[in-house]
């Protein structure tokens, strides 16, 4: 293989590939399952979480550990921990569908509907759900390079590929709109806070104190997912589907 | 005669201006785009090189090439060259091609049209002869396919016959590729054809390597020492058959009289299709008399062999089993579950291995359905192909009810190409223990209708979640930096930047006649400076110099005086006492050159001239 076509090809991959695990995250992965296959209760599931979580907490971001984080979570009842888990884990392994499948029966389970609406930007962006967080931002350096290879080779004045020129704008118009969804992602990712609530029956209020009346006519149960606003000292203003805002004391809730 | 001697003045000053404006008129217009082929008459099949040729300093786009049906048009890329004569530069551009014509006859070689400046100038159109082969019985070729019609991982051989006639005269039972140089054939299916697997070329071709007697194929060259010697084959002659004529009935009727040379290659198809080879072409000198010298005269012959194709055609629909998706070759079928201790409704894997050889990729999952529907709920398959051999499909499954005891028997149906017909492998029952599942709660009723689209209601409960990702090589770290990829795209943006403005300053060089001859001014001084102080030329080191102030003032150095020299310097804002000084070294100069004035500083004096005016003129240098 030529430099430049290792050059090429270890720049779109820089992005993309992530490492796999050392000897002594093996070993912890390997525990953590066993201790899953012989858990018979809650407590050894919550025990499992935990050894699952640990890794992660480790700097190994993976879909597969928070899948399996998020199935130890469900076999202890713990259904909002493990929609969380699972709407984690889906940014990283959005085609998997046994993950879609587990993530179903939590929301189901936990009384959340599991129909998601699509906007517009969903129909332009169609590949926005079906590929990963790495991989759109893979794809965009990818688009990116050969956009410029292309706009040079057309600049230089290279004959012998055809409509250069005309392959250097789309692959430009590519890139943008590869941008835009990596971008999208990104700040989904890294500048919201998401939220799920794990506690049964948490009255949301109109302020951040107990003395302030209810925000909604029903308490919220656990697995209601939402978005957080704001972070009070123990209380979240959070924003829920439908626009509907109210405060929740932190510790009804588990955030990601 | 003064009166005489004015008209003739007169009259030659107007033929002077008429000769300037025709030359003008000719660079301008008909000069500028110039067409070439490399020869005017070509066999059949044969290419033939096509030369655009633009001549000026302007930078042009590439011919386009219009009306070009009667040829494949290949573009091997563009030239540009420049030369100087007596200071003046020029330059033409050349666009290099291959024109291989479709069909025979005299054909036209339309006028391309290049956009210099933003004007559209044509070249001349050119004509083209395209010679047809020769139809003599001195050499004959056919092409032939066993079988010529096959299915998908069936084989099939395609031979090219070359039939030459015996010699002439008392030499007739010798072989007639003694006296000959070896033949050139032009076979199509050396090289990889898309949709049918075979040896590799070298494979395939090595064995039929000679030192000589026998035929070159395709011009194919190995390189000796520093030399490049074309490869000869030995396509095994020996004297032709009727069976070997079967395909060509001129032949048939004197067989005897020919010897045949055979070149066979075996294909597998992988994909239904009709595959074409062919037309293959022989070129060479034949013998075919004696002379009156007793000597064999030769002849070229160029022939061809007519395109013969082989279709690869569908396995049959009558008799095709339910169980049949798409397998064509030889295999063998397994199954495998886990866990085999379960209860109602948990998730279990059911793997169906599929293990031969054939179009393991174009394989699709068995519908286990009617086998295994009733006892279990079955999920959509996953196939992944493996170490070449082996197909794998993943079921993911959940038991209907308690007292399953095994999982039945799975058939899988091929084609086998040997056989010519479909054949149903069977996996063996797997005994497993499906016990009852705990009480079911409101809570654990569940939908599960994200896996499907347009599901609006509730479905039949399920209980349970698929199983972990066991296998630690699947945990990898999958985080993201975003910040990372932003900062490579802003390096690629930069370096884009770069390279833009580079170019740019390159191709404005280049457009440039007169910034591109000040570049070059200093070290071209330096060059023939050093050239003329070896020579001892004092009128060498006077135009040395010279040129470097013609360079950099971009006129005609040629006649440039003393005088001429001081103007242009003060012109160019050099200091006055070094343009005297130079003035008076080119007088120096003059002076020795007529009347040989030997000064021995004047060399010494030049050089410190050269370097000061280099040093003055430096701005305009870089």
């Amino acid at each position: 293989m030529s430099f430049f076509r290792m050059l090429m090809l270890s720049l779109f991959l820089l992005p993309a590939c992530g490492r796999g695990l050392d000897l002594d995250e093996a070993r912890g992965f390997e525990e953590a399952q066993r201790n899953f296959l012989a858990a018979q209760s809650e407590q050894d599931y919550l025990e499992s979480a935990a050894r699952f979580r640990a890794l992660s907490e480790r700097g190994v971001t993976s879909g597969a550990l928070l899948y399996n984080e998020g199935n130890c979570y469900v076999k202890s009842g713990r259904w909002g921990e493990a929609i969380a888990a699972y709407r984690r884990a889906v940014r990283y392994r959005p085609r998997d569908p046994y993950l879609r499948d587990n993530l179903g029966y939590a929301l189901t389970s936990a009384g959340q509907s599991v129909t998601e609406s699509k906007s517009l930007l969903d129909h332009v962006l169609f590949w926005q759900g079906w590929t990963s967080y790495g991989e759109k931002f893979g794809l965009l350096a990818l688009a990116a390079t050969l956009a410029m290879l292309a706009a040079l080779m057309s600049r230089v004045g290279v004959r012998r590929i055809p409509a250069l020129r005309r392959t250097a704008w789309v692959l430009l118009v590519l890139t943008l709109l590869l941008g835009w969804s990596a971008t999208l992602q990104a700040f989904d990712v890294e500048m919201t806070t998401h939220g799920v609530v794990t506690a049964d029956d948490v009255v949301a209020r109109k302020g951040d104190a107990e003395s302030y009346e209810p925000a909604f006519s029903t308490p919220l149960h656990a697995g209601a997912e939402f978005v957080v606003l704001e972070h009070r000292r123990e209380w979240l203003h959070i924003k829920l589907p439908g626009d509907l805002e109210g405060w929740i004391p932190v510790s009804a809730a588990v955030q990601y | 005669m003064t009166g005489s001697g004015g008209v003739g003045s007169h009259a030659g000053l107007w033929q002077r201006a008429f000769a300037v404006i025709a030359v003008l008129a000719a660079g301008v217009s008909a000069q500028e785009v110039d067409a070439r082929l490399d020869e005017q008459q070509v066999r059949v099949g044969d290419s033939v090189g096509y030369t655009v040729v633009v001549r000026g300093n302007k930078e042009t786009e590439e011919p386009e090439l219009a009306g070009f049906e009667d040829f494949d048009v290949a573009f091997h890329g563009a030239r540009h060259l420049t030369s100087f004569v007596n200071g003046r530069m020029s330059s033409e551009q050349r666009f290099s091609y291959t024109l291989t014509p479709k069909k025979g006859g005299a054909l036209t070689v339309p006028a391309v049209v290049v956009k210099i400046a933003g004007k559209l100038v044509r070249s001349q159109a050119l004509l083209l002869t395209v010679l047809p082969p020769d139809d003599i019985d001195l050499v004959r070729a056919a092409i032939s396919i066993e079988p010529e019609t096959v299915y998908p991982l069936q084989p099939f051989v395609v031979t090219l016959r070359i039939f030459i006639q015996r010699l002439p005269g008392p030499m007739s039972d010798r072989d007639p590729l003694r006296v000959t140089r070896p033949p050139r054939l032009r076979v199509p299916w050396v090289d990889p054809i898309d949709g049918l697997e075979s040896k590799s070329k070298a494979e395939w071709l090595r064995p039929l390597v000679v030192r000589q007697r026998g035929f070159s194929i395709n011009d194919m060259t190995t390189q000796e020492f520093f030399d490049q010697r074309r490869l000869v084959f030995n396509l095994d002659g020996r004297e032709a058959t009727a069976a070997d004529a079967a395909g060509s009935p001129r032949v048939k009727e004197r067989v005897g009289e020919y010897w045949v040379y055979t070149l066979t290659r075996e294909f597998t198809p992988v994909r239904r299709g009709e595959y074409s080879f062919g037309p293959a072409r022989v070129r060479g000198t034949f013998a075919d008399a004696v002379g009156k010298d007793k000597r064999l005269t030769g002849r070229d012959v160029y022939v061809i062999a007519p395109a013969v194709s082989v279709f690869v055609k569908d396995v049959p629909t009558k008799g095709r089993p339910a169980s049949y998706t798409g397998g064509i070759g030889r295999f063998v079928v397994t199954a495998d579950i886990e866990p085999k201790d379960a209860r109602v409704g948990d998730p279990m894997t059911l793997t169906l291995t599929v293990l031969g050889r054939g179009n393991l990729d174009d394989i699709g999952p068995p519908d286990l359905e009617p086998e295994l529907g009733e006892l279990f709920r079955l999920y959509e398959a996953t196939s992944a192909t493996k170490e070449s051999n082996k197909r794998v499909f993943t079921y993911g499954l959940r038991p209907r009810r308690a007292g399953i005891e095994a999982v039945p028997a799975v058939s899988f149906s091929f084609f086998d190409v040997e056989q010519g017909a479909y054949v149903t492998d069977t996996t063996t029952a797997i005994p497993i223990a499906v016990t009852a599942a705990e009480t079911v709660s409101d809570g654990d009723i569940v939908s599960g209708a994200t896996n499907g689209a347009g599901r609006s209601g509730l479905e039949e409960t399920e209980k349970g979640i698929f199983a972990n990702v066991s296998d630690a090589r699947e945990v990898r770290d999958e985080g993201v930096a975003p910040v990372r990829t932003y900062a490579y795209l802003g390096g690629l943006l930069v370096i884009y930047i770069v390279a833009g403005a580079v170019l740019g300053r390159r191709r404005r060089l280049r457009g440039d006649p007169a910034l591109v001859r000040r570049k070059r001014a200093r070290a071209r001084a330096k060059q023939r400076w050093s050239a003329a102080r070896a020579a001892g030329e004092t009128t060498e080191l006077r135009q040395a110099v010279a040129g470097l102030v013609a360079d950099v003032a971009d006129v005609s150095e040629s006649g440039l005086t003393g005088a001429d020299v001081h103007a242009q310097l003060i012109a160019l804002g050099a200091d006055a006492d070094l343009a005297v000084r130079a003035q008076s070294w080119f007088e120096s100069c003059d002076a020795a050159r007529y009347g040989g004035d030997a000064d021995p500083d004047r060399v010494a004096e030049g050089e410190r001239l050269l370097d000061d005016l280099i040093a003055a003129l430096g701005r305009h240098l870089k």
